[in-house]
């Protein structure tokens, strides 16, 4: 009896879940939602380094709609995980990207001499957020 | 853009060597050339040599005669006006007057004074030991926390709001990144790791002798202080390095604790700044110190004199920190004698932070 009491509970909860949540749940197979972006800057002259975690759930609105089509825009799965110059380039900064959505996770160290011009605006603008927080 | 505009949906919603002719030519027919070539000739190999890899690391056999090639100072320096195309509109040449801009006469004063250090105190000529122009350029990017060498010249950001000022403050930051030169020219230490570590504290090392001999200061009365200045006044620190006390330059909570090293003990692995060059260079940094303390008076003499025979003599592209302790000890035997008590001082500096 108690136990037909928590499946009707149940069943209301999930209907009430569904109605909710339900265009938020993905439908298809190959879903890529964005989760969060982390970037660590170091070296440089003052060896200080500077690390910055940008989850997309604690963004407005326009800015994560901003943060995804930059992701997007940089191609940034396609990067190898490692980009440098090839030769020594003292002091300049070395950036660790991290992006991570539902499905993949991929990380990219990449000297500051040698930064895509598609991978650039993501830094600027992960560097840009994370100053403000 | 429809493709931008596709990735909106499906990311928040989840639907959806250089190598020129100069290359070829065996580094000792281009010594000769500079030798005992025309003005022209000379020029054209001083140019190859700069621009060959080869040149790295072969220094010995020109050594002798670098004295030959007559030293002029000359510098310039260019203002990018926050861009970072280099080098920027020229502002200053060498023999002009100072413009008013803080920048732009510290570089000027800075490279100058780096340039009277090698002269004077080791009798280098310039940054490749030929006479190089030395080209600064100021006002790089915005709010630009860096300076740098870019294998060719030296480049300064202005700082930004928060943390640092302009980068040209501390004739130490630019003593080091003229140093950079230097050894890219010399030693060549590839820049990861342990070499990479040893490319920062020889750029450490000789950036402090740099402001030390300009304010003829003797060891006691050395700061041993990498950036002194460059930090805002709301920041709790002194510097960005302490080579007397290595991890204690700053502890701030914005800027974080310094974390370097002063013993093999505590050396950091990391993949980050291209395996802790910026951190485990603490450790070469406090020997440097550690045997200069030893020995006294004016560090640029002695202790000084013995890493810069090593860097440029001794030590090559993957020298790690037991290389360099043996070449600094095995330079300050040949210098001094062996079981001189400058030998003595080295051997008990790299001792005591661990390497050996």
């Amino acid at each position: 009896m108690s136990l037909n009491i928590f499946h009707r509970i149940g069943a209301v909860t999930l209907g009430i879940f569904l109605i909710t949540f339900g265009s938020f749940i993905p439908t298809g197979a190959m879903e890529n939602k964005l989760i969060k972006v982390s970037l660590e800057r170091s070296g440089g002259f003052t060896g200080i380094p500077l690390t910055t975690v940008v989850e997309v759930v604690n963004l407005p609105p326009p800015e994560a709609e901003q943060l995804c089509q930059l992701v997007e825009a940089a191609d940034f799965f396609n990067y190898p995980a490692l980009i440098t110059a090839g030769n020594s380039l003292p002091d300049r900064f070395q950036y660790q990207i991290v992006v991570e959505n539902d499905h993949q996770k991929h990380s990219v160290t990449v000297g500051e001499a040698v930064v895509p011009n598609k991978l650039r605006p993501l830094i600027d603008f992960v560097m840009k957020v994370g100053r403000r927080q | 853009m429809s493709r931008i505009k596709n990735a909106k949906s499906n990311c928040i919603n989840g639907n959806a060597h250089r190598c020129s002719i100069y290359c070829i030519l065996p580094p000792d027919m281009v010594d000769n050339i500079v030798r005992n070539g025309s003005a022209n000739q000379r020029d054209w190999a001083l140019q190859s040599l700069r621009m060959s890899e080869q040149f790295r690391g072969q220094r010995q056999s020109f050594v002798g005669s670098t004295t030959a090639v007559s030293g002029q100072k000359n510098r310039s320096v260019y203002d990018l006006k926050g861009n970072t195309n280099l080098p920027g509109t020229l502002v200053r040449r060498e023999g002009q007057a100072a413009t008013g801009d803080k920048s732009v006469d510290e570089a000027y004063d800075g490279s100058g004074a780096t340039y009277d250090f090698y002269r004077d105190v080791y009798q280098r000529n310039s940054i490749d030991d030929r006479g190089l122009p030395l080209v600064s350029s100021v006002h790089y990017s915005t709010s630009y926390g860096n300076a740098f060498w870019d294998g060719r010249q030296m480049v300064y950001g202005d700082g930004d709001n928060d943390l640092f000022e302009r980068f040209t403050i501390s004739l130490d930051i630019i003593g080091h990144e003229l140093t950079h030169g230097v050894t890219q020219y010399e030693a060549g230490f590839e820049y990861y790791g342990q070499p990479g570590a040893l490319n920062e504290s020889f750029s450490d090392v000789f950036g402090s002798l740099v402001k030390q001999y300009a304010l003829k200061q003797d060891v006691n009365k050395a700061d041993w202080i990498i950036g002194a200045g460059l930090l805002k006044p709301k920041i709790k620190g002194v510097g960005l390095r302490s080579m007397k006390a290595p991890g204690t330059a700053y502890n701030d909570p914005i800027l974080g604790k310094d974390i370097q090293p002063a013993h093999m003990s505590n050396y950091v692995k990391t993949n980050a700044d291209n395996g802790g060059v910026h951190i485990n260079s603490g450790i070469p940094n406090h020997a440097f110190y550690l045997a200069a303390m030893a020995m006294g008076g004016n560090a640029w003499e002695k202790a000084g004199k013995i890493w810069y025979i090593a860097l440029r003599d001794r030590l090559r592209e993957r020298s790690n920190f037991k290389r360099a302790a043996a070449a600094t000890i095995s330079v300050a035997k040949e210098l001094f004698g062996e079981g001189s008590a400058e030998q003595i001082a080295v051997q008990n500096a790299w001792q005591k932070v661990g390497v050996i």
